[in-house]
C-alpha cells in the first residue's frame, strides 16, 4: 500500500510540474480578431410563464365540519 | 463572489472586455489541456479559439450551475472529441508524439537555453507517457494532474460518477509510474553517503 501511494505522489507531482509551453506567437490577436467577428452573447430570455388556472373558490370549512373532522 | 463568475455575468450582457479578461486567464490553461489531449496537434491552436467562440457564444446562458472553469473546460473537451471523431471518419491518422518542430521553435524563446532544452525534454517525456494512455484515462489524469481540478468537477464534465473518475485516475497513475521513471529518478531526493 506505501508502495502505491508513493507512486500516486510521485507520478502527480510529476505531471502538476509539467513545464507549460507558450502559445503560439500571435494567438491572443488571432483569438481576439476571431472574437471581433461575433455577435455579442445571446442573453439567456426566460421563459414566459404559463397563465397559472385560478383556484376555484371554495367554501370555507365551517366551524362544525372543522370539528368533525379533528374528532376523527 | 468569485472573479471567474463576476466576469462571466459581465461578459453575458455584452461587456467584451470582461470575455477578454476571461480570454486572458484561460487561454494558456486551455492550449496546454487540448495539446496534451490531441497529442501535440498542430490544430491545437484553432481548437483553442473554437473553444473560446463557443464560449462566447454561449456565455449568456451560463447559470452558474458549475463554475466557469469547470463550464469552460467541459466545453474544451467536447471541441476536442468533435475534432477526434472527424478525424477518425476522414481516416487521418492521429499524431502519437508532440510535435519536434513546435518544441525546438520553442526553444527559442526561453530564457536560459539549459533550461529550456531541459523543460522541454521533460515535458515531451510526460507528453508521450499520456499519449500512451486511453483517451479517457489520458482525459481524466490530464484534468486532475495537470489542469488541477477537483474531482467533482471532472464528474461534470465527463458524466462518469465520482468514484469511476478517482479509481481510473489511480489506476492510470500506476500505468505511467514505468514510463515516468526518467523523470522520478531525476527528481527523487538524493541520499547522502
Amino acid at each position: 500500500m506505501a508502495a502505491d501511494d508513493d507512486t500516486q505522489d510521485a507520478v502527480r507531482r510529476i505531471l502538476n510540474e509539467r513545464p507549460p509551453e507558450d502559445l503560439p506567437p500571435g494567438a491572443e490577436a488571432r483569438l481576439r480578431q476571431r472574437l471581433d467577428q461575433e455577435p455579442p452573447p445571446a442573453r439567456r430570455v426566460a421563459a414566459p410563464r404559463a397563465a397559472r388556472p385560478r383556484k376555484k373558490k371554495t367554501a370555507s370549512r365551517t366551524k362544525a365540519a372543522r370539528s368533525r373532522s379533528s374528532r376523527r | 463572489v468569485d472573479v471567474d463568475e463576476t466576469l462571466a455575468a459581465k461578459a453575458a450582457r455584452g461587456n467584451r472586455e470582461a470575455f477578454d479578461e476571461l480570454v486572458n486567464r484561460y487561454q494558456s490553461r486551455m492550449f496546454q489541456l487540448v495539446r496534451i489531449l490531441t497529442s501535440g496537434d498542430a490544430e491545437a491552436e484553432d481548437l483553442v479559439q473554437d473553444t473560446f467562440v463557443r464560449a462566447y457564444r454561449a456565455v449568456g446562458q451560463f447559470r452558474g450551475d458549475s463554475t466557469f472553469r469547470t463550464w469552460l473546460h467541459r466545453i474544451a473537451v467536447n471541441v476536442v472529441r468533435s475534432h477526434a471523431a472527424r478525424r477518425n471518419s476522414r481516416g487521418r491518422p492521429r499524431s502519437v508524439e508532440a510535435d519536434a518542430a513546435d518544441d525546438d521553435a520553442a526553444v527559442g524563446r526561453l530564457a536560459s537555453h539549459e533550461d529550456l532544452e531541459d523543460a522541454v525534454v521533460r515535458r515531451r517525456t510526460i507528453d508521450q507517457a499520456l499519449a500512451r494512455l486511453p483517451p479517457e484515462m489520458r482525459l481524466l489524469i490530464t484534468l486532475r494532474d495537470v489542469q488541477g481540478l477537483e474531482y467533482r468537477e471532472i464528474a461534470v464534465i465527463t458524466g462518469l460518477p465520482i468514484g469511476t473518475v478517482e479509481s481510473r485516475i489511480f489506476r492510470g497513475r500506476r500505468r505511467l509510474r514505468p514510463m515516468l521513471a526518467p523523470l522520478l529518478e531525476r527528481s527523487a531526493p538524493r541520499r547522502e553517503k
